[in-house]
């Protein structure tokens, strides 16, 4: 197994680069490392004290697919909101000395660190935030993942982990770009099912398609707009805003969560609702929707 | 940076009937007694699918034979020193589920207690990783002194424990116990009680025990390579009997758990149990991360 410590260093192309200490452990040589279901994202610094993120796959998921996908992205990363679509795929073509070294980090993928917190901390630290920044924000994530869906591409997995924000600049970056659904690519080895708290209730046939966000963002655009509140906030679960087991039907927090979405802006009470009780991910209001009311809205 | 689920496995519906091979008594959330059966792999399967999180945070209980069997070295290192490694790893990687953005968030409590010629309680009770993490995993020593520990005393010591705490992790995942044992156990015999712990439960299944076994003899067939070995799902594989009283008292794995064993690279079958050895090393750190197989997924 690849375990990393703080101040670990690898070559690449001529460069060393350093794995960062955990910001909340400090001084317990503990490499600053989350971890999902498939691979642990490590925070490294380059020579300059540039910050890059370096995805390193479980054994299970260690592709060279991430090589097809990282040609697709093109110029993705000129899009708002997927910066972190500018990839180094680490190959044993392209490094093999370090896959030699570190057969771990084959197919490990280098992209630009997003600064900013990830919108699960939204929840965890129950900052509040004023009504104008909630608009501004989910505009900015509505741009973004409206984009995508004009492109006929989608995420397949937004969640309060794939998904850094900025709540005073009013900025999003998605992150876990390696499953983003493209037509013609190769499908993963698993299909993306979504998230808790963010996947489709039915959820046959998992996300991986082109309509694969129009849930999942309609429960992140919900609780990003009824953030103003501080009775949705109250009411909201530890991670989410939602238990996963609430997801798809009445409760008293759809109640609050969209009394708190009418008092901000109300066209998209029906948005939501329309996701909410949908049958299938089609059914759900298409992106653009959200970012044509979106737009709207903030002035 | 969450990611994506592999596809979780269908939903097997809990019904032995009267196929029920060995003997067991399947209740309609419970497992009263479970054997080496056909029905194994199946109960698994319907069972441990909750997810870590900070309102249910995953409990691990790491018990750690520390007796003077203990002193001897395994890979030319001191075996405690190697167990510390693999519990060190462990809890880094329970971490890195942890963490968000720059915060650990309390998706685990750990508590640990070392059995030799006493019962030790190194973390002063069950604690939250970060707070384990804040002051660092003690350093394991051994307690020289008789030869024969005596696990019957660690495992009530346990069963004490979950006994008072159990009912706080009621909607988290199944409690795993994570037994290290470096050579054979004597006092009263300790399965009625590994029995008792793996009849309480939460509502997302019973107690788990995995045993990690350090002894390089206890396997008639050495496991010698890491990605080949397959788990051990019949005691007839072990060569002493102890190694067979401790497969006995591992639970079985659960499905949740095998996938994720392949997910890191292993290999193992189906219908195994929690039963590691701890030579290769390797094998030691596999089992000690296999709490980290409860911490994510969208399983409805």
């Amino acid at each position: 197994m690849f375990t990393p410590a703080a101040g670990d260093t690898l070559l690449l192309a001529g460069r060393t680069y350093s794995f960062a200490e955990h910001p909340a452990l400090p001084g317990r040589g503990i490499a600053y490392g989350q971890q999902g279901r498939r691979a642990t994202v490590y925070c490294i610094t380059d020579p300059s004290g540039r910050r890059l993120a370096l995805k390193v796959f479980k054994p299970g998921y260690r592709s060279k697919r991430v090589v097809a996908v990282m040609s697709r992205l093109g110029d993705l990363e000129q899009v708002p909101g997927l910066e972190a679509a500018r990839w180094t795929v680490i190959a044993p073509d392209t490094a093999p000395a370090l896959v030699q070294q570190h057969p771990e980090l084959s197919y490990a993928v280098l992209m630009p660190w997003q600064a900013g917190e990830l919108w699960v901390e939204t929840f965890l630290n129950r900052c509040p935030a004023a009504p104008h920044q909630c608009l501004r924000l989910a505009r900015a994530i509505a741009s973004t993942v409206a984009g995508l869906e004009v492109r006929g591409l989608a995420h397949a997995d937004l969640s309060g982990s794939n998904m850094i924000v900025d709540w005073s600049a009013g900025r999003v970056a998605l992150l876990g770009l390696d499953n983003i659904y493209m037509p013609n690519l190769e499908p993963p080895s698993s299909l993306p099912g979504g998230s808790p708290g963010y996947a489709h209730p039915a959820g046959v046939g998992g996300q991986w398609n082109a309509d694969g966000d129009r849930f999942s963002a309609a429960v992140v655009l919900a609780e990003c707009l009824g953030w103003h509140s501080e009775t949705a906030r109250q009411a909201s679960a530890a991670e989410q805003f939602f238990e996963p087991t609430e997801v798809g039907r009445s409760s008293e927090r759809l109640e609050i969560l969209c009394a708190a979405l009418a008092a901000i802006c109300p066209p998209v009470v029906d948005l939501f609702q329309q996701a909410w009780f949908s049958q299938d991910l089609q059914a759900c209001p298409p992106l653009r929707a959200w970012a044509e009311v979106l737009d709207a809205a903030v002035v | 940076m969450a990611d994506e689920l592999p596809t979780h496995p269908s939903g097997v519906k809990l019904d032995a009937g009267e196929a029920a091979i060995g003997g067991d008594v399947i209740g309609r959330d419970k497992i009263l007694q479970v054997t080496n059966n056909y029905y194994d792999g199946q109960l698994a399967s319907a069972q441990y699918t909750v997810m870590a999180s900070t309102s249910t945070p995953g409990l691990i209980i790491f018990v750690i034979d520390t007796g003077s069997h203990a002193q001897r070295l395994v890979d030319q290192r001191p075996v405690l020193e190697v167990v510390k490694s693999a519990i060190d790893a462990s809890l880094r990687e329970l971490v890195f589920r942890s963490t968000k953005g720059s915060r650990v968030s309390d998706r685990y409590h750990v508590g640990c207690w070392t059995y030799g010629r006493e019962i030790l309680n190194l973390l002063d009770g069950i604690k939250p990783l970060s707070q384990v993490l804040q002051v660092g995993f003690p350093t394991l020593q051994v307690q020289p002194g008789e030869s024969k520990v005596n696990l019957y005393r660690a495992f009530r010591v346990v069963e004490q424990i979950l006994t008072q705490s159990i009912r706080t992790f009621e909607n988290s995942p199944a409690p795993l116990i994570c037994h290290v044992a470096c050579g054979e156990y004597g006092g009263r015999d300790p399965g009625p009680v590994a029995a008792r712990i793996r009849e309480m439960g939460v509502a997302d299944g019973n107690v788990l025990i995995e045993n990690v076994l350090i002894d390089e003899g206890a396997w008639l067939i050495p496991v010698t390579q890491t990605d080949d070995w397959t788990g051990t799902r019949d005691p007839g594989e072990l060569a002493t009997a102890y190694a067979r009283e401790l497969y006995q008292m591992a639970s079985p794995m659960p499905e949740q758990y095998q996938r994720y064993a392949h997910e890191l690279g292993y290999n193992l079958g189906s219908k195994v149990r929690l039963l590691f050895p701890g030579t290769p090393p390797e094998l030691m750190s596999l089992g000690f991360s296999l709490p980290a197989a409860t911490a994510v997924g969208a399983r409805r």
